[in-house]
């Protein structure tokens, strides 16, 4: 296969060897160590055969081997652990929300918005349970970050954590695909090195949930340590659980983790942080963006038809070289033999 | 766990119980009667209790777990039309005399075939978590026998014309005798506490917990009381009053199309039922062997409210209810649930718990992905792995159930009190909290001050 021009292979390689300690991420200089000479043993060329390959063999929707899983991660960790808790993003890009193992509509976003390179993604999170396809659409996500890092950033969903997707599908998927939990086991260690929030030209914040009482600067969040478990509260909880609300201030939000923000803090915050709007995922909207705030916080939810029945439309948001906004809105992908939803019925209901 | 874990699991169990030639349901119970320290409660089989006690054997008796094992109260509350209720009330504990301090109080509604004395093993968990876990109260914890099912339906059946009323199960009538019920309590119980009735800044926070049908009426009183569009009948008003100390409702193991595509098989389900057991012990054991509950400590409360003696020539028992008489009413009771749940206002927090699986309906999954209620759900596989829990101050032995049926609150009361008590102190404004401070209300409050905003 022929290399690309816009192959961002090389950015792979160098940041390879940009290891920092993940300890201090927030010491790391994404410029400053680009000219280290690689001392990588993975042959370049082998290895974007091999992904080539496992990115093909994913878009038919068919899952790798354990094997191959354990060295997709061992090479993204690589990748995203020297990636920032902020990690700045340039234009143009297209950023998404929710994807929740909809893997044929991953593919109809990807139709929809252009294909990866040509059109760089900012994915911010949950990208696996409730859909059938969890294992195929983060093993095509990763793969697609591994091959092109500076075209496709992936961020961190509250379902990106080993206590929700014990409930929610995934463990259950990789038990069914795999015959055991040893590829959810891979992928949950992964998820703790996903960066969990990103800034699009210090102007568009991006992140799965929303803010955090604990979090006035974006500093801040460059100071948290991100390495772990999502934890059950605190600023980085609060970062990827919190809702926007009608309600003023900081409330108690009802979902039991995060919190619920008014559109006085929004104000507060990007003013506070020279932002001229919040992006998040998170919350499903009927039409697949949905404004609040006063065009201050925008919600972007990617899973059309989310758990295939609730009839929402999906969309996207394209940002372009001059900072114009477009969303493009998407229906659910159509496609023969898709599992019907079947359902077990409870002998009694007393 | 898969299916598949599953069956493993199971048909290593009974090779294991071969060998052994003992059953390991045998050994959990008994693993539970050590925790609890079970003896024979003389105390509560004493005058205390009102309930007409069924003709038994000495073994029935001892199988019998009493309510005034856990509960104080066992008011009888009669209506208008003279149909009676029967009810049971643990009276929360302060610890100190502040006389702006108010208690939390759940407020238990039970589903259809079950009884009041389905939450009773839960109820005396909370108790038990919350001193453990050093709560700054110890939970109130109201509940009843609804229309037709237990004492209620015993305590009215000699009166013809009560007696019919029995199988009034209507959903229309099932609110109207909860909001009965509720109003009753509160002017019974909180009306005459002074600390409580003459401080303007006194709060109470009421939590209402409903077990499947019991998780439909709640929801649908508190829908309608939140439209305020029903007709004046004092019927179907909660007392305004208390009403705003509302501060939670809580669905156990019910979803509306999961529920009402069950019905189908009721009929079935409702003639497979046996029409009478030697003894409690007999009841009990075909409870358990057909999965229905799990743990055999929570069926001695909760198995002998549903049945009565056979009659005074014939040993043995049946159930008080025949539900198979109240078929007329079964769809009413869930259709809307679910987008009725849903549009509950924000200042009731909610919560719904599941048990093995989140199969949600429509209206359910929009809900929880725009963030309208905390969902819950206990599974089974994830219960063989942890006995322990860890919180930051206590590590505290669970002995509950490894399985979980639909009775969530009797297969594993401990884990699902710690979690209703962690659901309480997250969403009472009250002053329920640790005993050094609720931090996160602490901060939103600080935050809230200091920019200004009244929430």
């Amino acid at each position: 296969m022929d290399l690309d021009s816009d192959v961002q292979m090389e950015d792979a390689i160098d940041q390879q060897h940009t290891q920092q300690s993940p300890q201090s991420p927030q010491l790391i200089n994404s410029a400053s160590n680009l000219n280290d000479i690689p001392i990588s043993t993975v042959d370049p060329k082998t290895q974007i055969n091999t992904l080539e390959g496992w990115m093909e063999q994913l878009s038919k929707c068919q899952p790798l081997s354990e094997e191959s899983v354990k060295e997709l991660c061992n090479m993204a960790i690589e990748v995203v652990k020297n990636e920032q808790n902020v990690q700045p993003v340039h234009v143009p890009v297209t950023i998404c929300g929710d994807i929740h193992g909809q893997f044929h509509d991953l593919m109809e976003l990807f139709k929809i918005g252009g294909p990866c390179p040509d059109t760089n993604y900012l994915f911010m999170g949950d990208y696996v349970d409730r859909g059938y396809y969890s294992v195929e659409t983060v093993s095509y996500l990763v793969a697609m970050k591994i091959r092109y890092p500076k075209r496709i950033t992936i961020l961190r969903g509250n379902h990106e954590s080993r206590q929700i997707t014990q409930v929610y599908g995934f463990y259950d998927e990789c038990f069914r695909k795999y015959g055991s939990s040893n590829v959810w086991k891979i992928f949950t260690d992964l998820f703790d090195y996903f960066p969990i929030t990103a800034l699009v030209e210090n102007s568009i914040f991006c992140l799965h949930g929303g803010l955090s009482p604990m979090i006035e600067t974006i500093d801040q969040v460059r100071e948290l340590n991100r390495f772990q478990e999502v934890p059950h509260e605190g600023p980085m909880c609060d970062l990827l659980w919190s809702d926007p609300d009608d309600r003023g201030g900081w409330g108690i939000s009802p979902r039991g983790a995060g919190f619920t923000f008014g559109q006085d803090i929004s104000e507060q915050f990007n003013h506070t942080n020279n932002l001229s709007l919040t992006a998040r995922a998170h919350q499903l909207v009927m039409e697949g963006y949905s404004w609040s705030h006063q065009d201050l916080v925008v919600t972007i939810f990617s899973a059309p038809n989310y758990c295939y029945r609730c009839g929402n439309q999906a969309a996207i948001m394209e940002v372009d070289e001059n900072h114009n906004r477009d969303f493009l809105q998407y229906d659910p992908s159509v496609r023969p033999g898709e599992p019907t939803v079947s359902r077990k019925t409870p002998d009694y209901f007393l | 766990m898969s299916d598949f874990q599953k069956c493993i699991f199971q048909s290593k169990l009974k090779q294991a119980e071969q060998k052994l030639g003992f059953n390991f349901n045998e050994s959990l119970e008994e693993e539970n009667d050590a925790v609890y320290n079970h003896d024979d409660d003389s105390e509560a089989s004493s005058s205390k209790s009102e309930v007409p006690k069924a003709k038994s054997s000495f073994e029935d008796e001892k199988i019998r777990l009493s309510w005034g094992k856990v509960f104080d109260n066992n008011d009888i509350y009669c209506n208008s039309e003279g149909y009676c209720f029967q009810t049971y009330f643990r009276k929360p504990v302060l610890h100190n005399n502040n006389a702006d301090e108010c208690p939390v109080i759940f407020i238990a509604h039970h589903g259809a075939g079950s009884s009041g004395l389905t939450f009773a093993n839960l109820a005396s968990c909370i108790a038990d978590k919350s001193n453990s876990l050093h709560y700054f109260t110890n939970p109130g914890f109201f509940t009843f026998d609804m229309r037709g099912h237990g004492n209620t339906n015993l305590i009215n059946r000699n009166n013809e014309k009560l007696n019919a009323m029995n199988y009034d199960l209507s959903i229309d009538q099932l609110q109207k005798d909860f909001i009965f019920i509720f109003n009753h309590f509160v002017k019974r119980y909180l009306k005459s506490n002074t600390a409580l009735s003459n401080s303007d800044s006194a709060r109470c926070s009421l939590f209402f917990l409903g077990h499947s049908l019991g998780g439909a009426v709640l929801t649908k009183v508190l829908y309608k009381y939140s439209k305020k569009t029903e007709e004046v009948s004092s019927e179907f008003h909660l007392d305004p009053q208390y009403a705003k100390f509302i501060k939670g409702l809580t669905m156990v193991d019910i979803v509306e199309e999961t529920a009402i595509r069950a019905l189908d098989s009721m009929d079935s389900y409702l003639n497979s039922i046996p029409q009478s057991f030697q003894s409690l012990q007999d009841a009990i054991d075909w409870h358990v062997s057909h999965q229905l509950i799990y743990n055999r400590y929570s069926c001695r409360y909760s198995i002998p409210p549903i049945l009565t003696p056979l009659n005074t020539k014939q040993s043995g028992y049946k159930f008080i209810i025949d539900l198979k008489k109240t078929e007329q009413y079964w769809h009413d009771w869930f259709v809307g649930l679910s987008s009725e749940f849903i549009s509950i206002p924000s200042s009731v927090s909610k919560l719904l718990v599941l048990a093995n699986n989140d199969l949600l309906d429509k209206n359910l999954i929009i809900g929880q992905m725009q963030g309208k209620y905390q969902l819950i759900v206990f599974r089974s596989s994830d219960l063989k792995l942890e006995n322990i829990m860890s919180t930051t101050t206590t590590t505290i032995s669970l002995k509950d159930c490894k399985e979980i049926s639909h009775f969530i609150q009797e297969d594993i009361p401990n884990k699902f009190a710690i979690s209703l008590l962690e659901y309480v102190e997250r969403n009472d404004n009250g002053s329920f909290h640790k005993k050094e401070s609720n931090p996160q209300l602490d901060l939103i409050n600080r935050l809230n001050q200091k920019w200004n905003v009244k929430n």
